[in-house]
């Protein structure tokens, strides 16, 4: 439940009433009694839920939204407070009573000594937020099934290994002749007739008096041979008789001195297991093939790498993913993966090495030849068949890397939005300056946001909760600013009634942002330049000196530089206060900014205004993107609300659009009034301007984005005349 | 008549959504729908000749992308946890959301479902950790939202632990 601060409604108050008229979001204050009362008409949605409810009459919000007996808990928690922001409730889901499902959000603010509750139908935003939640979950959940079927597949291997090989043996020793003489040596797992019966008269029994004829022949056999070779001769044969049939394998084994031991295993089991196994193999051959087929179709590739480390199998995902071909790799060991980096290399080498239990997934992030990006998981396991060897899956994890950078992706940093690169560097250069105590300098044209910018440090340094004072240097004069910024004793000059605390120690503690600081009056520049480097001020009229706590943050619009070589501000100064620089780039290099920001302010205004409109057209959309923004964000903002005001539909087009931004399309050259800090290009922007608003100087004001008492002193410094357009 | 609130805690994906759409509404439907920050629906059932008004709260399930907001859980009469038989850790997130549960607003009844009942043969949950839980007095069932098996039985187990007003469990695991 996030808090931001709540926006004034700057309306007097009898016009609240016809200004909610329209709004399709119901704004309700509560009552004594805890039941509240619209201000307003409530929207048709809304009638849904609460059918019951005129103006006067109470509305029970707890009898028509199951959600809010919940979230009033937390709303009256937040009113009890009595504090700006505003407590959000999250998205919820409900069904009003005919069924029609809907998503709404609620909140709550403390405005004008009210307890207010807005509750607002969700639309565009959310089905946009909701669209990336769920393909991301889709994938997420993919990607679980697919460890399912490595699992499976694994499991399966093991099983097949473990049917080979059992059933004990029966052993016996013979001589070359084919003779055993030690009973004791017989152990006689096997059931072989007559093989432990004794010859009779202590005479040996040889394998022809006990085996068949062609048994005893093919043991003969392998006596032979193992005897001349010296090493263990293996046969195979099959044991017929009245019981079933017997498949048994002699394994026969030089033992010195001429004697041979004889290890008779029934095979039996083994022989109709092979044969399962070999049917098994056949359906496993079949099911790895669809298990390939599924583990592509999951943009899974794999890899075979032996106990060298070398590449043994690579498969077409695989190869396409790591953009080789089979070709290439196959046989060469991972050192030669060429899209990969060295230390990507030598990741895998380490994992690889591993114990089975130790090994993680390995990241392999980079670019590929082209150009594009490329995002994969290696999952690095044991080969079933042979532990060295090991068996490489590697995921394409690019789309839900780039979902979950959307998801985390940043586009607001406390008032300021953007997602441009340009912007993403102030926010970080914020975060940065926040950390040290360094005097910052805001760079960057007006209505480019440079006061939200010192609101941001100032929020995100340890100063936080101490004051935040601005002020601009430019309404400063040489014979106030004095005693505006660092204040007056009683009797210092004429009318100098009271004691007076200037803006430096109001600071005290704090932040004092000092706007358009070009404009300061040469003569405080001195004092100024003495303040920031001995950190006490004297107050006008008095001789002791006060120590001030003060973190200095200053903007302008204007090229400093430029400035102290005309002789117009001073050099140390502006050594002094540019030691944290930040620059704010103008609307029009970070055009990316524009929907995002143009979506929000209909937000605000739709919220502000009540008029109930829903977006933007296309159309519009690209007019707003093409047009040059000379008076940057603030223009934007008013030239939103100039389409709001007078947009009838429920979708600005481009004709609810102010008339500059529509000559875009017509004659985009004539509308380049672009600041500047060279003073002809400042004179022809405002004369410009002044054309296009047809000598209206609130319009030509508000389309160099920037208030009328600004727009008059300019344009008395420039001399321009606005009655003779130049 | 009585009025219950009940939540539904689970990972993502787990089925959370289908189930009360099967036992509100009677039907399922195969397509996968994210739930985001909670949907609440409500049925009137009787329970042991009583009627019973459970106000469902389904919370968004909890996964890498968000997290479970364990204040919707404040003022419910008990939960259901549900887990997703075809993925392990989906149960192991059940334990954990259970706990939290428990830290952020005590014992209150539950009963862990282990739904997608409709393919028992692809479940990868093993017996031997259920009947772990059910031996520390967790009330468990299988369901299937597809099939509509077990799911107003399961409702119905948990409405009838808040009428009678025990917990659904006997000690912690």
């Amino acid at each position: 439940m996030a808090q931001a601060p709540t926006p004034e409604l700057n309306l007097p108050p009898d016009q609240l009433p016809g200004l909610f008229a329209a709004l399709d979001i119901a704004v309700l204050a509560e009552r004594a009694d805890g039941s509240f009362h619209p201000l307003g008409v409530r929207p048709a949605w809304f009638r849904d839920f609460c059918p019951s409810g005129g103006a006067e009459e109470p509305i029970h919000l707890e009898e028509c939204f199951l959600f809010l007996e919940h979230f009033l808990v937390d709303a009256r928690a937040f009113w009890s407070k009595r504090t700006p922001g505003r407590e959000r409730s999250g998205p919820w889901t409900e069904s009003d009573p005919r069924g029609v499902e809907r998503h709404l959000e609620a909140a709550a603010l403390f405005h004008a000594e009210q307890n207010i509750l807005l509750i607002e139908l969700l639309g565009g935003e959310y089905e946009q937020k909701h669209g990336i939640y769920q393909k991301a979950r889709e994938r997420a959940i993919e990607f679980q099934k697919l460890e399912r079927v490595h699992g499976a597949l694994q499991a399966s291997q093991a099983e097949t290994a473990s049917l080979l090989h059992s059933a004990p043996d029966t052993t016996f020793r013979l001589d070359r002749e084919g003779r055993y003489w030690d009973f004791s040596d017989i152990v006689p797992n096997i059931d072989v007739p007559n093989l432990d019966a004794e010859g009779g008269q202590g005479q040996p029994r040889c394998v022809t008096d006990v085996f068949p004829p062609g048994i005893a022949t093919t043991l003969m056999d392998s006596l032979k041979r193992a005897l001349k070779a010296g090493g263990p001769q293996v046969t195979e044969y099959e044991a017929t008789g009245d019981g079933p049939r017997q498949d048994l394998e002699a394994r026969v084994v030089p033992c010195g001195a001429g004697e041979v031991l004889v290890a008779v295993r029934d095979i039996t089991e083994r022989k109709q297991q092979e044969e399962q196994l070999s049917e098994m193999l056949v359906q496993m051959r079949g099911s790895r093939d669809d298990l390939l087929v599924i583990l592509n179709q999951l943009d899974v590739g794999a890899a075979l790498v032996d106990e060298r480390g070398s590449v043994e199998f690579l498969s077409q995902m695989a190869a396409r993913l790591l953009g080789v071909t089979a070709d290439q790799i196959q046989g060469k060991s991972w050192n030669e993966m060429p899209l990969l980096s060295r230390a990507q290399r030598d990741g895998l080498r380490v994992v690889s090495a591993q114990p089975l239990k130790l090994r993680h997934r390995v990241s392999l992030r980079g670019e590929r030849p082209d150009g594009a990006s490329f995002a994969i998981d290696a999952d690095i396991r044991d080969d079933p068949r042979d532990p060295a060897r090991r068996l490489v899956f590697f995921y394409d994890v690019s789309e839900i890397q780039d979902l979950r950078r959307l998801l985390s992706e940043k586009d607001q940093f406390e008032e300021l939005i953007g997602k441009s690169g340009g912007m993403q560097r102030v926010f970080q250069m914020i975060e940065d300056l926040a950390q040290v105590e360094a005097t910052v300098l805001i760079e960057g044209e007006t209505g480019s946001g440079k006061e939200l910018v010192a609101r941001a440090l100032h929020r995100r340094s340890r100063r936080a909760g101490k004051p935040f004072v601005a002020v601009n240097c430019a309404e400063l004069t040489d014979s106030l600013a004095p005693s505006q910024l660092f204040g007056h004793k009683r009797g210092a000059f004429t009318g100098a009634a009271e004691e007076h605390r200037g803006l430096f120690e109001a600071a005290h503690g704090g932040v004092l942002f000092l706007d358009e600081i070009g404009d300061l009056p040469g003569a405080i520049q001195t004092s100024f330049l003495r303040v920031l480097q001995e950190r006490e001020i004297r107050r006008l009229g008095e001789t002791k000196t006060r120590n001030v706590d003060v973190r200095v943050v200053a903007a302008t619009h204007r090229d400093l530089p430029v400035e102290v070589e005309k002789g117009s501000f001073r050099q140390d100064l502006l050594y002094r206060i540019r030691v944290g620089r930040v620059w704010l780039p103008p609307l029009r290099e970070r055009r990316e900014d524009i929907p995002l920001l143009a979506n929000r302010f209909l937000g605000d205004l739709r919220a502000a205004t009540g008029k109930p409109v829903r977006g933007i057209s296309p159309e519009a959309m690209r007019l707003l993107m093409d047009y040059s923004w000379p008076g940057n964000v603030r223009e934007l903002r008013s030239a939103l609300e100039y389409a709001v005001v007078g947009c009838r539909h429920a979708i600005i087009g481009p004709n609810d659009l102010p008339p500059e931004a529509l000559a875009v399309a017509a004659q985009p050259a004539t509308l380049s009034i672009a600041a500047s800090s060279d003073p002809d290009s400042e004179r022809s922007r405002f004369i410009d301007a002044l054309g296009q608003a047809e000598g209206n100087r609130t319009h030509a004001a508000k389309l160099l984005g920037m208030s009328r008492a600004t727009f008059y002193r300019r344009l008395d410094a420039l001399k321009i005349d606005p009655n003779s357009g130049g | 008549m009585i009025s219950k609130k009940i939540c539904l805690l689970g990972a993502s994906g787990v089925g959370k959504t289908s189930l009360v759409r099967r036992f509100v509404h009677g039907s399922f439907s195969d397509i996968y729908m994210t739930t985001i920050g909670v949907k609440i629906d409500k049925k009137i059932v009787d329970t042991e000749g009583e009627s019973l008004n459970l106000i469902v709260w389904d919370l968004s399930g909890e996964d890498e992308f968000s997290q479970v907001q364990m204040s919707y859980l404040r003022g419910a009469a008990g939960y259901l946890l549900v887990v997703d038989g075809t993925r392990p850790a989906t149960y192991d997130k059940a334990l954990e959301l259970r706990t939290r549960a428990d830290e952020a607003f005590g014992s209150v009844p539950f009963v862990l479902l282990t739904n997608k009942a409709d393919i028992t043969d692809q479940w990868r949950i093993s017996e031997q950790d259920m009947r772990g839980l059910e031996a520390q007095g967790w009330l468990l069932a299988k369901t299937s939202a597809k099939s509509g098996a077990g799911v107003e039985e399961a409702f119905l187990l948990l409405g009838r632990q808040l009428l009678a007003g025990k917990s659904a469990r006997k000690s912690a695991p």
